[in-house]
């Protein structure tokens, strides 16, 4: 069979990575994360996100959303949550035309302990002379509720930013289509 | 004087019913998966919980366990996990970990990069990394991640 070219516009598949400017602001969210906030003092345990599309005249846009509010990774199940549309200035509520997708972020915030040390512990497989740590932290992968969430909202796809692994993942309300290190994707033009 | 089979089928029946009749009562959680190295495994598991200073066994069901009435809030629970060859032991589960499922994960030498962004203390070698990701009905997930080092 002879050799040729295939459009992108024909490949399903395809996934195209949202604009360089909105990239851009994506990648302020995941600092955003990272800093203070009024409830989250030390920054690092709060999502940041909001959504992205276009404006009537075509150009692209990002929403940021409130931010959300400190979450102790100690406490499953707890408070670690971002109201994507809920916008951070309410006047730019609505001004979209077309929304992509949403986004947000996983937060970095970590919290050791070092449990014991040269200890036969009961709950290793090695025996004496162990150091074991735990750690609490926040899973960096869009959650079973990011995947029911998307299936709800329809988007081609969505984004979450993780700031702890610096992976970005995109996803949809099935999967993960593709994953991207958070550097190259703040940067890649 | 009822058969065997007939107490039986009363006593099922009736345990049946005392479910249903507390059933907003009872807290159950959900093992997902178990993981070892990224694959999944299939095998059967025990668990205990650290309940007045002594280990008990949760009533099981195949995939999980019944959240024991012990279980209040704001405590922090200790968990003993077998499956395979693997004994795990998990300290400090605050008790909101048990409104929400779990997925149980092993990670062994060759490690997954994403479990040595953690510095290793000095003199020491990393010999396991396994955790429980809590998956709860709302908000994002969160990790307790165990590391051995020898």
């Amino acid at each position: 069979m002879d050799g040729g070219t295939t459009g992108a516009d024909s490949v399903s598949s395809a996934v195209e990575l949202p604009s360089f400017s909105v990239r851009q602001e994506m990648g302020a969210a995941v600092d955003r994360s990272g800093s203070p906030t009024s409830s989250d003092t030390k920054g690092g345990f709060h999502e940041e996100g909001g959504i992205w599309g276009t404006l009537a005249n075509g150009q692209d846009k990002v929403i940021n959303a409130v931010p959300g509010a400190y979450s102790d990774p100690k406490v499953p199940g707890g408070t670690a949550s971002v109201a994507t549309t809920n916008p951070a200035i309410p006047a730019e509520s609505g001004m979209l035309t077309t929304v992509s997708g949403t986004f947000h972020v996983h937060p970095k915030g970590e919290i050791k302990e070092t449990t014991s040390s040269t200890t036969n512990s009961p709950g290793t497989i090695t025996i004496g002379g162990t150091t074991t740590t735990k750690t609490f932290n926040f899973a960096q992968p869009p959650s079973a509720v990011d995947m029911s969430n998307a299936k709800t909202l329809g988007t081609k796809y969505n984004v979450v930013l993780g700031a702890r692994d610096k992976k970005v993942y995109l996803y949809n309300g099935i999967k993960t289509v593709a994953t991207f290190p958070l550097g190259k994707f703040r940067t890649v033009k | 004087m009822a058969s065997r089979k007939t107490r039986a089928v009363i006593l099922t029946w009736t345990v049946l019913v005392s479910i249903e009749l507390f059933a907003g009562q009872i807290r159950f959680v959900q093992i997902l998966k178990f993981e070892v190295d990224g694959k999944q495994h299939n095998e059967k598991f025990m668990i205990f919980l650290k309940l007045d200073d002594k280990l008990k066994e949760p009533l099981r069901f195949e995939n999980g366990f019944v959240v024991p009435e012990e279980v209040s809030a704001d405590e922090k629970f200790d968990a003993r996990l077998i499956f395979g060859k693997y004994d795990l032991y998990f300290e400090s589960i605050h008790a909101s970990a048990f409104d929400t499922n779990w997925i149980v994960g092993v990670d062994e030498a060759p490690f997954d990069p994403d479990n040595l962004e953690t510095p290793v203390p000095a003199g020491k070698k990393l010999k396991l990394v396994y955790w429980i990701q809590f998956v709860p009905r709302h908000g994002e997930e969160t990790r307790l991640v165990v590391r051995v080092y020898k």
